[in-house]
């Protein structure tokens, strides 16, 4: 079964897939070349006519190439595949920014990504190359019988169109219930991946049995739809195998009739029974790998989601120089709603002078997140427009925009690399001496130097080792070792005790006193150093003062 | 190979279908043997001259092939059906243990490493119960029956399979341990790959943020093109192997040949065709087993990988003793939370807790204070055991928690978590988290209390509000809410927040803080930094860092350590 979509995908290692070809019908050549050999030695040696070894001997030799082309077919297909994966993995995975958050399932990204791809990569170098072959080897096969006997050829004929044709017929059902089946498999491999991120959570509240019983319930879903999907199959199996082996005893046994009635020579029949295997070996080839190949074609779903994913935020800035510091930082009558709802903000204007530090303040849901956002360009306002440095910020480019601008989320994400990996995030460039020195500003240094392998250690998922507190600090030891002139902190102290929050924005604010800081806080504690403070409610600016926010502003006087 | 071979027992549990596999794919392989022989026969007597009745020849042939598809069909769906059923059986045993055993004290394993063990690892096991255990039986059977063939036709015919033995077995063997280690360097690679996926869409934020999405796709490209180089490698030893077998096969057949032209006394010439069928159908089976040896590399890597999930360690001791402590007449009812005199370590050297005791009276709201790294959320762990502690005991109302049945403790202790995790669903799921068939009447007074359905909260759709992985698509406010919400839905007597009002405004959090105070039977404790939050509080806990502990111990002052109680 052929998908357009896939033959574009394959399109890419056309070369290689046509060498697999290529070698498969060789090797099936080799195999018909071995049987008419054959065949003509077993009926000599029966019949006790003529010198056999010759014979024997050249079947050596084209054993021996058959032997080696085998040896080579499986390393190809290897390699072959291995380009296929990595282009397509990439290809997948620089979509992601364009699925909406709320969509965003890594356990089903990551079994698209992985486990489609190995399928696809099975489609694209076993199944499609097997194709080629099963267009040529047999219909050869049927040809040089034909010269032996026109009767015996017609039976391998009809035989192999059975054989190939009959499971093609549900082929199309097939994927039907694969594609169903290939979603229960990701669907499960995502409750997989989040239930095993939750247990702490599950077992909380009493609920990882329940949560046990959910995934069993799932994955007996999935045996269900498995074993729907191979009924079929199973089936088309079943006829395709008594169509070749019916098909060779009756080849066979026509053949022995015509040489009861003298119209063939007797050791031909031998020869007959030996090229009807190979008239079938491509096509039980075939089957197995349409076996393999077939998940491809059931996992296209999940990958033609991801690509054709459309970004929320287009990414055609072309400025590649980021902001010079100092930058200052303007929002003119920005409006943003998030879809669907009516949150958001409504006409700010924020003016940051360049070197300046802000406190943004206000209750939940008043807009601190979405200004956040906006600054990072997760987002692009409705209206208005966000300047960082006198450029508006659609214009850099990506690279240019991370390095103008670099924001501390609320829950920073810790990635599973070295602690100095992931403090080298926003500059790989970095050298040890400057992370550790960020390290220090941000009070993480001596945690990191009580890690098994201080900053080469691997840090468990989202740093699991490490106290939530530290997590923190390590996120914002990260963001100072970048350049960026603009610095956004989005309560990034929340979970530290009030002397190291003082010790450390301090820090911050000693080391950087030419960076533009906007600090998101609730504490005073975390914007002790702001030049001015801005108080947002219901998505407007409704009060601003000079110096840092006082306790009472910051306890309810903003509203 | 013990590891392949635990896995084996499971089998058990379909003993039926396991039995239906092993018997059709015997009678399977027989009548496909049986079809090859009786065509040899044929055509040897038709070369030879001899007559043969070609028609019933055809019928009982033609008969045997039917048989042959028949069998074949049915084996191979009795043993997806059996192979599928073990596959669920072992998914249910390896989720069981791992949520038994998380979260780690000690050794962290990623999701995305854990996930490849439940989806990847366990799959590779349906090729050993689907196509490996039956099939060795059949292909035994034919084996046997084809040396017995053989040995009829001429003893020397045997020996054609001689190099069968260095191919098959020898080299297998031999290659064994490269086999072994390629086997694990692929199954690490691919759960590597996989903790790499995961976490890509975890941070996509920050990577799109630092402009590092390229850089992690060059991570992914480069663990797929090691992983590629790996399979390359397999794929070489493999192709090398059949390619062998290639050769085997037309050695077999030419040796055939040469067996009859030496041997011309013990073979007739209408046998000819007969000795070669046999000789290259009875190492059909013979390179099955062959095969089945050949791909132990990865079965094994896949078996040991699920057998070291199965034998983690419960973070907590069995709760056999379940039911005692619902008993026990000594229970102080009116007691609350008490940590007593407890010690913790994570790597069993260096204590977190070292004589911890802490009491917290129902009615009563106190704040747990210290530095980051003290261990505050570890006491709160404890409190949920999470984990039981190396020394000392928690009680909950006079009844330590290790003798507490697993569900009375959990209607009892409820907590919000620090940066209060959320799980995919909507407000309302996450809500009823510890109590699905709570009355909607509940789960709204529990909204209520936590704020939430305060119009300038802001969710959209109320309680039916959408919720992404890790809570994505709410602010931190709305979160913290949401897990507070699911933390009083059951009412409990002990409640912990783990720094869960960090994230809240001054006002949620005053209101919060209120209502806590006004229970008269619950025992609050609050992991807490705000000034407010904390003067709120009937009274503070200052856990000491280490480091401060440090600082005690220099200047020779005698403090008696984490000595609590109010």
């Amino acid at each position: 079964m052929l998908h357009r979509q896939l033959l574009r995908i394959a399109g890419a290692a056309r070369g290689g897939i046509a060498v697999l070809a290529g070698a498969g019908v060789l090797l099936g050549a080799l195999h018909v070349a071995f049987a008419v050999g054959a065949g003509a030695a077993v009926g000599a040696v029966v019949r006790g006519t003529g010198d056999v070894v010759p014979t024997l001997a050249a079947l050596a030799v084209v054993a021996t190439a058959r032997a080696v082309l085998t040896a080579a077919q499986a390393p190809l297909a290897a390699r072959v595949g291995v380009g296929v994966r990595v282009r397509l993995r990439t290809r997948l995975l620089d979509r992601l920014p364009a699925v909406p958050v709320a969509e965003r399932d890594s356990g089903r990204v990551a079994a698209t990504v992985l486990d489609s791809v190995d399928g696809l990569d099975a489609y694209c170098t076993r199944y499609l190359p097997q194709l080629v072959v099963v267009a040529v080897v047999p219909a050869g096969v049927v040809l040089l019988v034909a010269t032996y006997s026109a009767a015996a050829a017609w039976v391998l004929a009809a035989a192999a169109v059975v054989a190939v044709l009959l499971p093609r017929l549900g082929d199309v059902r097939l994927v039907r219930h694969g594609r169903r089946r290939w979603q229960r498999f990701e669907e499960l491999a995502g409750d997989y991946v989040e239930a095993l991120q939750s247990v702490p959570l599950l077992r909380s509240f009493g609920a990882a049995g329940r949560t046990g019983d959910r995934l069993g319930d799932r994955a007996e879903a999935l045996r269900r739809s498995t074993m729907d999907q191979l009924r079929l199959s199973l089936v088309d199996t079943g006829v395709s195998v008594l169509a070749m082996q019916l098909g060779t005893v009756l080849a066979v046994v026509v053949a022995l009739g015509g040489v009861i009635a003298g119209e063939l020579p007797a050791d031909r029949a031998v020869v007959v029974l030996l090229l009807a295997r190979e008239c079938f070996r491509p096509v039980s080839d075939l089957a197995r790998h349409w076996h393999a190949g077939y998940l491809g074609l059931t996992a296209m779903d999940g990958i033609e989601r991801l690509l054709s994913a459309r970004p929320a935020v287009p990414d055609d800035g072309t400025r590649d120089a980021p902001a010079t510091s100092p930058a200052g930082v303007d929002l003119t009558d920005v409006t943003y709603r998030y879809p669907g709802t009516g949150v958001g903000v409504s006409d700010v204007t924020l003016r940051v002078a360049p070197g300046e530090t802000v406190a943004v303040i206000g209750p939940s849901g008043s807009g601190k997140s979405t200004l956040v956002r906006l600054l990072e360009r997760d987002v692009d306002p409705d209206r208005g427009t966000v300047h960082v440095g006198g450029v508006d910020l659609r214009t850099f480019d990506r690279t240019a925009r991370a390095r103008s601008v670099v924001v501390v989320p609320q829950d920073p994400v810790l990635f599973a690399w070295t602690v100095a990996d992931n403090l080298r995030l926003y500059r790989p460039e970095a050298t040890d001496a400057e992370l550790e020195d960020a390290a220090r500003a941000a009070e993480v240094h001596d945690v990191v130097l009580a890690l098994a392998q201080g900053y080469d250690t691997v840090l468990a998922e989202d740093g699991a080792q490490l106290s939530g507190g530290q997590r923190q600090r390590l996120a914002v030891a990260r963001a100072l070792v970048s350049r960026a002139p603009v610095l956004v902190l989005d309560e990034v102290t929340s979970a530290l005790d009030p002397a190291t929050e003082r010790r450390l924005v301090g820090a911050v604010a000693r080391r950087d006193a030419h960076r533009t800081t906007i600090v998101v806080a609730h504490r005073p504690g975390a914007c002790v150093h702001a030049d001015r403070w801005v108080g947002l409610d219901g998505g407007r600016v409704v009060t601003t003062g000079d110096g840092p926010p006082t306790a009472q502003v910051l306890a309810g006087a903003v509203r | 190979m013990r590891s392949v071979l635990r896995m084996l027992p499971v089998v058990a549990t379909h003993r039926r279908l396991f039995v239906e596999t092993v018997v059709w794919n015997v009678v399977a392989q027989v009548a496909v043997l049986a079809v090859a022989l009786g065509l040899a026969v044929a055509v040897g007597r038709v070369v030879a001259g001899e007559p043969v009745a070609l028609a019933p020849t055809a019928g009982i042939l033609a008969g045997l092939c039917a048989v042959a598809a028949g069998a074949a069909w049915r084996e191979s769906w009795v043993s997806h059906d059996l192979a599928y059923r073990l596959i669920g059986v072992l998914r249910g045993r390896v989720f069981a243990s791992l949520r038994r055993a998380l979260p780690a004290r000690r050794r962290h394993r990623h999701s995305g490493d854990l996930t490849t063990t439940v989806v990847a690892d366990i799959e590779t096991l349906e090729w050993l119960y689907a196509h490996t255990i039956a099939q060795t039986v059949g292909a035994g059977l034919v084996l046997g029956i084809s040396a017995a063939a053989s040995a009829t036709i001429s003893p020397l015919l045997l020996l054609v399979w001689v190099p069968l033995l260095v191919v098959g077995v020898v080299v297998p063997r031999a290659t064994a341990r490269r086999a072994r280690r390629d086997g694990e360097a692929l199954a690490a690679g691919r759960a590597h790959l996989r903790t790499q996926v995961i976490d890509t869409v975890r941070g996509l934020r920050e990577l799109s943020g630092a402009d590092a999405l390229g850089a992690q796709l060059g991570r992914v490209a480069t663990g797929t093109r090691t992983l590629g180089r790996l399979e390359v490698r397999e794929a070489s030893r493999l192709g090398a192997e059949r390619g062998a077998e290639d050769l085997l096969f037309a050695g077999a057949a030419l040796g055939a040949i040469c067996v009859a032209l030496l041997d011309g006394a013990a073979v007739e010439p209408s046998n000819v065709p007969l000795a070669v069928t046999v000789a290259v159908a009875g190492l059909g089976p013979a390179a099955q087993i062959a095969d089945l040896l050949r791909n132990t590399g990865t079965l094994r890597a896949a078996a040991a990988r699920i057998t070291d999930v199965l034998d983690l360690a419960p973070a907590v001791g069995s709760d056999s003793a379940a039911g005692r402590g619902a008993a026990n007449s000594s229970a102080d009812h009116e007691e609350g939370l008490v940590l007593d005199d407890v010690t913790f370590s994570y790597d069993g050297a260096r204590p977190v807790l070292t004589g911890l005791s802490l009491h917290v009276r129902p009615g009563e709201v106190v704040a747990l204070t210290g530095a980051s790294g003290a261990g505050k959320t570890t006491a709160a762990r404890l409190a949920l055991r999470l984990w039981d502690p190396d020394a000392g005991s928690v009680r909950v109302d006079g009844v330590d928690v290790r003798t507490l049945p697993d569900d009375t403790l959990r209607r009892l202790v409820a907590v919000v978590p620090q940066s209060s995790p959320l799980l995919r669903g909507t407000v309302r799921t996450n809500i009823v988290l510890g109590d699905p068939d709570a009355p909607d009447a509940v789960v709204e007074r529990a909204a209520h209390d936590a704020g939430l359905l305060r119009p300038d909260v802001g969710l959209p759709l109320g309680l039916d509000t959408p919720v992404g992985e890790h809570g994505h698509g709410l602010s931190g406010g709305q979160r913290a809410r949401v897990a507070i919400a699911r933390a009083l839905l059951r009412d409990p007597r002990v409640l912990v927040l783990d720094e869960a009002t960090a994230s809240l405004d001054h006002e949620a959090d005053a209101a919060l803080m209120e209502l806590l105070a006004a229970s008269q039977h619950r025992a609050t404790l609050v992991v807490a930094h705000r000034k407010a939050t904390i003067d709120a509080a009937d009274r503070e806990l200052h856990l000491p860092s280490p480091a401060e502990q440090a600082v005690s111990r220099q200047d020779q002052r005698v403090v008696p350590r984490n000595r609590l109680f109010g």
